[in-house]
């Protein structure tokens, strides 16, 4: 059974006078690994706060699990562009992705053991187990990228919005996460944000063109036709099988 | 030389002290990681307000501070939310306005404010008794506050925007360490008077914070250096005034103290790295 869990419908999004999204149709149904891609400045960042609440559309509908996106808060895992913190923060690395069970622990009640247990897994997975216990200023900035993804997956949350989660990795950290996803998404739903066409379209089961309307929308790959139409000018792209289709 | 520590009214004033590190180093901590401390600085400017509203109403002074600084400090954390391009010129509006309304206030108020200069400058070396329960009080709050909602107001000091997408109840936690604020600059307000008061909030947690990889471990550190502060700064105040013959403020000294610690502190810090 197909269930659409993130939908939109004709949404705009302003800032001031200036379209940052027009008109924008996606339906990204339960078990999807969709990719967006497209140039600086295309409103993909916009696109997913406006999934997460936290950007209110200018028109349109948006529906996340059925439901308003602000009733859908603790059930969305996110891993924003950049770390919207200040990294001299007295707090550790475990504390930190324990706030991706903060979802889960009501008010007035504290973090149990199995939570200390799923951040930890959480950090064991992106290869930062070992770090739980420092400071996070006394990480590098790739570490700290880590971080949030680890942050993002103790959520344990049905669906997993990353904003550019690959731009301060080293090849290696990108290539390990991109395998992460893949295992990732046999059992949630995931959607991603790039620049990056190349390594991204490899990945992923779908990729959408975004410049600030989606070009293009298909689930096979991303054809040069819409890239060009998204940047502008012809983007290479490395041809490959698509284990994904309608 | 520590004969100061015999007499009971400074025994009192130390305990007042005491009381107020703990208030101090708790909240204080939060002003400093949250980096509200331009908001602070603006409420305890503002509390002048409630002490002129007090005076002229008939209403205890420290009454009216609270109210009126609660209230403030309320409407500014709508103001955060609402419109944050402009809360930098609203807390200045706030922080005149409140002074402009105290002054205002007291001057029409018939007869002398007697102790109006204790508001300004503090006077912990005549604190009264029911001062150190309503500190006590005080310290009670925010104890409890800060140990049923640790993990959320550590949470929307650390990344608002990552609590609110898991569902924290980010204004609402807000308000209520704007309402912390409030309460604590009012009690602070005896210790070293208006115009110190968000040094006294301020520069303790901001050396805690040099040496804490924690933020309970900061909190702690914090009170400790509010403690020695409030303690050295009486009872310098009270053997200088006995070697000079005249009466020396403790409020100063308290202040001056703390941010020479913190110079201190800062070159360790810097000297370590």
């Amino acid at each position: 059974m197909t269930i659409q869990v993130i939908q939109l419908e004709r949404v705009s999004v302003k800032f001031g006078l200036t379209n940052v999204l027009e008109d924008i149709d996606l339906v990204v149904p339960r078990g999807d690994f969709l990719g967006i891609i497209g140039p600086n400045g295309a409103g993909k960042s916009v696109l997913l706060r406006t999934i997460l609440g936290l950007v209110h559309p200018d028109a349109g509908s948006v529906r996340v699990l059925g439901q308003a996106p602000s009733a859908a808060r603790g059930r969305v895992g996110y891993v924003p562009q950049l770390a919207g913190f200040d990294r001299s923060f007295p707090i550790s690395v475990l504390d930190v992705v324990l706030m991706g069970r903060l979802s889960r622990i009501p008010l007035l009640r504290r973090f149990s053991g199995p939570d200390r247990e799923a951040a930890l897994h959480a950090l064991d997975r992106v290869n930062m187990g070992e770090r739980a216990r420092r400071q996070v200023g006394k990480l590098s900035g790739g570490e700290v990228q880590r971080v949030m993804i680890a942050r993002a997956l103790a959520v344990e949350a049905e669906i997993l919005l990353l904003d550019e989660p690959t731009a301060s990795l080293d090849p290696q950290a990108a290539h390990d996460l991109y395998d992460l996803l893949e295992e990732l998404a046999e059992s949630a739903t995931i959607v991603l944000v790039s620049h990056d066409v190349g390594v991204m379209s490899d990945r992923v089961r779908r990729v959408v063109c975004l410049n600030r309307r989606l070009v293009h929308d298909s689930a096979h790959g991303a054809d040069p036709d819409a890239l060009q139409r998204t940047y502008g000018h012809r983007v290479s792209t490395v041809e490959h099988d698509h284990p994904f289709h309608d | 030389m520590f004969d100061a520590f015999q007499h009971p009214f400074f025994q009192r004033a130390v305990l007042a002290g005491l009381l107020a590190a703990v208030a101090c180093g708790l909240v204080g901590s939060y002003v400093v990681v949250k980096r509200i401390s331009s908001i602070s600085g603006g409420l305890s400017h503002a509390a002048f307000g409630g002490v002129g509203l007090g005076y002229f109403l008939g209403i205890p002074p420290m009454a009216g501070a609270t109210v009126f600084t609660l209230l403030c400090g309320m409407a500014l954390g709508v103001a955060y939310r609402r419109m944050e391009s402009k809360l930098d010129t609203l807390i200045s509006t706030m922080w005149a306005g409140g002074m402009a309304i105290g002054i205002l206030f007291v001057a029409l108020t018939p007869g002398f404010a007697p102790d109006l200069m204790s508001y300004l400058f503090g006077s912990i070396l005549l604190v009264p008794e029911h001062h150190l329960w309503l500190t006590l009080a005080l310290d009670v709050v925010v104890l409890l506050v800060v140990a049923l909602f640790f993990k959320e107001l550590q949470a929307i000091a650390f990344d608002e925007e990552f609590s609110l997408v898991m569902g924290v109840p980010v204004p609402a936690m807000f308000q209520v360490l704007l309402a912390l604020t409030a309460l604590t600059i009012v009690v602070l307000i005896r210790v070293v008077g208006i115009l110190l008061v968000i040094a006294l909030l301020t520069v303790p947690a901001a050396i805690a914070r040099q040496w804490s990889d924690r933020l309970l471990t900061m909190m702690g550190l914090a009170t400790a250096v509010g403690a020695v502060c409030t303690t050295a700064g009486l009872w310098g105040s009270f053997v200088l005034s006995e070697t000079l013959g005249v009466s020396v403020p403790s409020g100063p000294l308290i202040i001056l103290l703390a941010l020479l610690l913190y110079g201190m502190s800062t070159l360790l810090r810097w000297r370590h790295r």
